[in-house]
């Protein structure tokens, strides 16, 4: 069975991101489950299937029990799934997928977020926070996000000649899309000469090249291609997905190469039937500027050291041939880990993105790792037909 | 005590978290860099566990290192993160490609400076390697 027989995304839904003090990752992914599943014309009684993950900055046992439980729902699966960053998102979706194809349940709804800007716990698992401290990187200093992608990010500008302006151009694209969110945290445009003048953190990279630590969350509902024909909105379907796994901590990092993007592109391409020219949009992983420019070589959109050049350019604007991070990413809108890639590339290819759509978009790409690199995966979402 | 009927240093104390890996500590301890080595493979590895990565050997052994390499890469922390002072930062992290062959994390001594591609060795606190960790100092800075 291929990934676009018997399955549709319906329903996306996301809670107002910003600073909420007083809600918990439950409430956060509770709302977004709501809005989701109302978004797909449907009810709460409806989800027999639900996956989550679990806050990392708080860190929980049996997740996705803790949120049925307090949405009142018996689904007859659920699941927490700690696969990695983006993948996370994608695993998910991907496990809905497989459950309604399976004919395990009717509707399943995955969903991740957390109060990260507010309700972190010193200890927290992730972010800039971390309970987990690998014993032979921790104490020479090499712990949490930031130093771990600054050091790969080191290594490209010492490999292909990558520039502290190719990551500010990044960070000023995807500034420019949250621009035009009104769920984006951060909205104000910024020039090079303020990105240069920018807090260093660990360098390369700089407080802008840094994502937006929010409180917020996102969710995703799929059912049955017949229950989808029922309903009211434009369905969309998972065409290929494909991902590798190369290292956890980034003193396992071997090289770039051993990354495997461009196999996987072409392993989830392969499924879809696509080509690169097929890609209407791209919502790449952007934990740190690093990520995006790496993904825009890696995927194929332009050579190896050129990512920053693509994106001054002005090619991951809207208008562009295939808009990067139209929704303004984990840099600016906001980290929720890549569920809102995913919802937004489901809002743009159902023609819903408003003052931010993409003409004619009907191909989306969701792209992006998890760890440090670590893991890869690239999804392919187009309309139902 | 350990295995070896050593007293525990403080750099095995704060730093040693598995039981295999504790050697490492131990050595560094006492001034030395021992890896992980596959007697099967007859090639060293790291991090230090109970198999082999590369053949999944049990015939895992350790080897002295001359702690000389090349800067894979480095990152010149200058925020505080958490766990850290104003007064720990600015320090390099570094990953460290050894001559021996395998990649390893470390730390550039705080006085020097150092880039990708420079040679490396590992120096040892005078004095008090028990204490300190040792850090890394550029070939012909020493």
């Amino acid at each position: 069975m291929g990934w676009n027989d018997g399955a549709t995304i319906v329903g996306i839904g996301e809670t107002k991101l910003g600073m909420r003090p007083g809600w918990s990752a439950v409430e956060l992914q509770a709302e977004a489950v709501m809005a989701a599943v109302a978004d797909a014309g449907l009810g709460l009684d409806d989800v027999d299937a639900l996956f989550n993950l679990g806050p990392y900055s708080r860190p929980t046992q049996m997740f996705a029990m803790t949120l049925a439980q307090y949405l009142g729902i018996h689904p007859m699966m659920q699941a927490s799934v700690d696969a990695g960053g983006t993948w996370s998102a994608m695993i998910q979706v991907a496990n809905c997928v497989s459950a309604v194809q399976n004919g395990q349940c009717e509707v399943a709804v995955c969903t991740f977020g957390e109060s990260v800007a507010t309700g972190r716990v010193v200890g927290g698992r992730g972010w800039t926070t971390t309970a987990e401290l690998p014993e032979f990187e921790f104490p020479f200093g090499l712990f949490g996000a930031v130093i771990p992608y600054a050091m790969l990010a080191a290594r490209h500008m010492a490999e292909f000649g990558t520039t502290e302006e190719g990551f500010g151009a990044i960070a000023i694209a995807t500034r420019l899309h949250a621009s035009r969110n009104e769920n984006a945290f951060r909205r104000t445009p910024f020039t090079m000469e303020e990105y240069l003048a920018s807090r260093m953190i660990s360098t390369p990279i700089r407080l802008l090249d840094c994502s937006t630590m929010i409180d917020g969350a996102g969710a995703i509902v799929v059912t049955t291609a017949e229950r989808a024909r029922d309903l009211d909105k434009v369905g969309v379907e998972v065409l290929g997905l494909s991902s590798h796994m190369s290292h956890r901590d980034v003193g396992q990092f071997t090289s770039f190469d051993d990354l495997q993007v461009r196999p996987i592109r072409d392993q989830a391409f392969g499924q879809a039937g696509v080509t690169i020219d097929d890609i209407d949009l791209a919502e790449i992983h952007d934990a740190f500027t690093i990520s995006t420019l790496l993904y825009l070589e890696e995927l194929g959109f332009c050579p190896r050291g050129q990512g920053g050049a693509y994106a001054l350019e002005g090619n991951l604007d809207l208008g562009a041939r295939c808009p990067v991070n139209t929704h303004g990413g984990l840099l600016s809108q906001g980290h929720v880990a890549g569920m809102l890639h995913v919802t937004e590339a489901v809002r743009q290819v159902r023609g819903d993105g408003g003052e931010r759509q993409v003409d004619g978009a009907e191909v989306a790409m969701v792209a992006g790792g998890g760890g440090i690199f670590g893991v890869n995966a690239v999804m392919v979402l187009g309309r139902a037909r | 005590m350990n295995e070896q009927g050593e007293t525990e240093t403080e750099i095995e104390r704060q730093y040693s978290q598995s039981e295999v890996g504790k050697p490492f500590w131990a050595a560094l301890a006492r001034g030395r860099l021992e890896i992980p080595y596959c007697d099967e493979c007859k090639k060293p590895f790291f991090f230090p566990r109970r198999w082999c990565p590369n053949c999944h050997s049990a015939s895992v052994s350790w080897v002295e290192s001359k702690g000389l390499g090349t800067i894979f890469t480095l990152s010149e922390v200058q925020m505080p993160f958490e766990r850290m002072t104003d007064d720990d930062v600015p320090f390099s992290a570094l990953l460290v490609d050894l001559d021996e062959g395998v990649r390893i994390p470390g730390r550039l001594r705080r006085d020097r400076t150092a880039k990708i591609g420079d040679r490396v060795q590992l120096e040892f606190t005078a004095g008090s390697p028990d204490q300190e960790l040792p850090a890394f100092v550029p070939i012909g800075d020493t």
